[in-house]
């Protein structure tokens, strides 16, 4: 009888990756990705409200939702001069 | 033309060094060019062209498979930030991350693919997923 296939740690993140569609992300698609990574850091951020400890990681998702806000202005823009 | 590069040949050293020629998926179709530099981004390694454009690893013919990769919890707050400082400022400079093999492109596309792979790790899953 043949073993399954156990997946590594590197499959499994670019399995991961691959499936969320930002291994090769297509030029008309940023947008979608910046969105999703958005709700992802949301979500998270709204679980490290909850707790009181951790106030690094909620200070890094809270950078990290502000720049992907710009970037998602920048790309909705079509790239051009920003006007902040 | 392209006399002192040498071709990174299948089963050579790897990743292949400044001066040697790789071959890579592009949009149209298997392209060549020299290496100038192979540095890691957040998430995987980029190969930084003669002529500037970036390409990452997994775009390489004859790159290791599965592709090596960095978690997330290696990646340094002061290197996440110098990340994002650059993104921002490439945004506002007017530059367009769909010129693909720019290094707006590669980068955003690292940052995209680091903070989905750091945040996500809590079991939050995108929009219209299961």
């Amino acid at each position: 009888m043949n073993q399954p296939h156990e997946e590594s740690e590197e499959e499994r993140v670019w399995r991961v990756l691959s499936e969320a569609g930002l291994i090769d992300i297509p030029p008309d698609e940023f947008a979608e990705r910046i969105k999703e990574a958005k709700h992802v850091v949301i979500g998270r951020l709204g679980e490290l409200l909850e707790l009181t400890t951790d106030t690094q990681e909620r200070e890094s998702a809270a950078i990290s939702l502000a720049t992907l806000r710009k970037l998602e202005r920048t790309v909705s823009r079509g790239g051009g001069q920003s006007s902040d | 033309m392209r006399s002192t590069a040498k071709q990174a040949a299948a089963g050579a050293k790897w990743p292949p060094e400044e001066g040697q020629i790789i071959t890579f998926r592009s949009l149209n179709g298997l392209t060549e060019g020299i290496v100038k530099e192979v540095r890691w981004g957040l998430v995987w390694r980029d190969f930084v062209l003669d002529d500037g454009r970036v390409i990452p690893e997994h775009k390489v013919v004859d790159h290791p498979e599965p592709p090596v990769w960095r978690k997330a919890e290696e990646v340094t707050q002061e290197e996440r930030e110098a990340c994002e400082a650059r993104l921002v400022s490439m945004a506002e400079a007017g530059l367009d991350p769909r010129d693909q093999e720019q290094p707006f492109w590669a980068e955003l596309n690292q940052y995209l693919a680091y903070t989905y792979l750091k945040y996500k790790r809590a079991g939050v899953k995108p929009p219209g997923a299961e």
